[in-house]
């Protein structure tokens, strides 16, 4: 008990084997008096085998009071822990809901998001833009305006393998104040594009609608035999950066080209006729911007 | 001793059964007494129940068999039993104070008490009369049911010194009654 601190004054000084481990001859018995199930000891032993059996005995009614109380601290325990446990089950639902994609779509059905969410959006949109540039989700124009202008890789060359182009991302930002309003309830950015010049651009109006206007009727190699790229000469580069940077982003030119121009008819490249935007011509499926997200793509599919 | 229901009464104690919580307590409350009765004979009632609380509060995160079940709960007890043998020292209340546990429990003749009826608490008296830490050690092993290396773990001493102290003390309680002129 040295070590405790308490009386150690009728333990052996050395707990060494050489000292104490061995108990003197006749101890045998000794150990049999201690054993669970003591056995035969020797007459001499027999009374000290009497009180260590009462010292087994059944418990006293007195022994058992008391319980009551321990009980009460039992339940308040299991109540605790329960409370614990139902706040623990609760807690990450949030956290996942906040996360996951339930909750996304909840968001978008009904909720205007933050300035965070807003801009986590923007992000992945434009990341999304750089992915599903490759994939043929955008129209023919915009495709090759990505392409050309923004230095995206040819589609069919990057659908293979190739990670996002970085360079997408850098232009493509968020989207210019006045040009690009709040998420929708579906969660698409409505555009409204004002008179004059772009705020953002410093393009005029009318400059960027005969771009937008080049771009919806542009004809591209394969179609119709015509051709012609924008963004072929450094100055039409410009021109059309200046366009994307009015738009906000290179997914959100259709649309805003569209509520430019009053047209929502683009051509629309052969090889992304298996997102089913039809032939040579079709509508933007949306109106506000690429969604982004699965349920965007979803969407694409579908139209 | 629970037996071979033990682990399934400890996984449903720490799921919340109440009734498996009560047939752990009722199974180990009486032996706590009992040790209490000669290491803390002032408060033994109040230190078990101090030990039930640290019992309760630990259960969820016990594990073991039913030995390290019985260890632990004896571990806890002697260290509120220390802690209370300290509070009181700092905060004498009772003129008792000088008076040694062992030496606490006086029955008229515990010798005599202990031949005529060798009741639980007669042996408890004459226990209680060793030597504290010869008493210690025979509880613990007959008392609580633990082996040589557990009571060697709980007390911080080697087995063989507790062997020593178990068998000193035992040959003590045959002197003493011997003296009495118990025989049986």
């Amino acid at each position: 008990m040295r070590r405790r601190g308490a009386p150690d004054d009728d333990m052996p000084e050395s707990s060494s084997p050489a000292h104490g481990d061995i108990p003197p001859d006749g101890d045998g018995d000794l150990e049999v008096l201690l054993a669970r199930e003591p056995g035969e000891v020797t007459a001499g032993l027999r009374p000290v085998a009497e009180v260590l059996s009462a010292l087994r005995a059944a418990p006293a009614p007195g022994e058992l009071t008391g319980e009551d109380l321990a009980m009460a601290g039992f339940r308040e325990m299991a109540g605790r822990a329960r409370r614990r446990a139902r706040a623990a089950a609760d807690a990450p639902r949030h956290t996942v809901a906040f996360r996951g994609p339930r909750h996304r779509r909840r968001r978008r059905s009904g909720l205007v998001p933050g300035p965070r969410l807003a801009a986590a959006a923007a992000l992945a949109v434009v990341a999304l833009g750089g992915v599903a540039a490759y994939t043929g989700s955008l129209p023919t124009p915009i495709q090759r305006l990505a392409h050309e202008v923004i230095a995206a890789p040819p589609a069919h060359h990057v659908a293979r393998h190739h990670p996002p182009p970085r360079p997408l991302a850098r232009e493509a930002t968020a989207p210019a104040p006045g040009h690009a309003g709040p998420a929708a309830p579906d969660g698409r950015v409505r555009h409204s594009v004002s008179a004059g010049s772009s705020a953002s651009s410093g393009t005029p109006r009318s400059e960027l609608a005969g771009l937008c206007r080049a771009l919806q009727h542009a004809r591209w190699p394969g179609q119709n035999g015509q051709n012609g790229q924008p963004g072929q000469n450094g100055q039409d580069r410009d021109a059309y950066r200046a366009l994307v940077k009015a738009a906000g982003d290179i997914w959100r030119v259709p649309a805003y080209c569209s509520a430019l121009t009053g047209q929502n008819t683009w051509p629309w490249d052969r090889r992304t006729q298996q997102h089913g935007h039809g032939g040579s011509g079709g509508q933007w499926p949306f109106p506000g911007g690429y969604p982004g997200g699965r349920g965007g793509q979803r969407a694409a599919s579908r139209s | 001793m629970v037996g071979e229901d033990f682990a399934g009464l400890l996984a449903a104690a720490q799921g919340g059964s109440e009734a498996a919580f009560s047939v752990l307590w009722r199974d180990g409350n009486p032996a706590l007494l009992r040790y209490l009765r000669v290491i803390a004979p002032e408060a033994a009632e109040d230190t078990a129940a101090e030990t039930w609380v640290q019992v309760v509060r630990g259960l969820p995160r016990f594990s073991g068999d039913e030995a390290a079940w019985r260890a632990w709960l004896f571990t806890i007890a002697r260290r509120r039993a220390l802690d209370q043998a300290r509070l009181r020292r700092r905060h004498p209340a009772e003129p008792l104070e000088g008076i040694q546990p062992a030496e606490v429990p006086r029955a008229y003749d515990a010798e005599q008490q202990a031949m005529e009826n060798l009741a639980t608490e007669a042996a408890i008296t004459l226990v209680s009369r060793l030597p504290r830490q010869q008493a210690e050690v025979i509880l613990l092993r007959v008392v609580a049911g633990l082996d040589t290396e557990a009571v060697a773990g709980l007390l911080g001493r080697s087995p063989g010194a507790v062997r020593v102290a178990a068998h000193r003390g035992l040959r003590k309680l045959a002197t003493m009654l011997a003296e009495a002129g118990v025989t049986l």
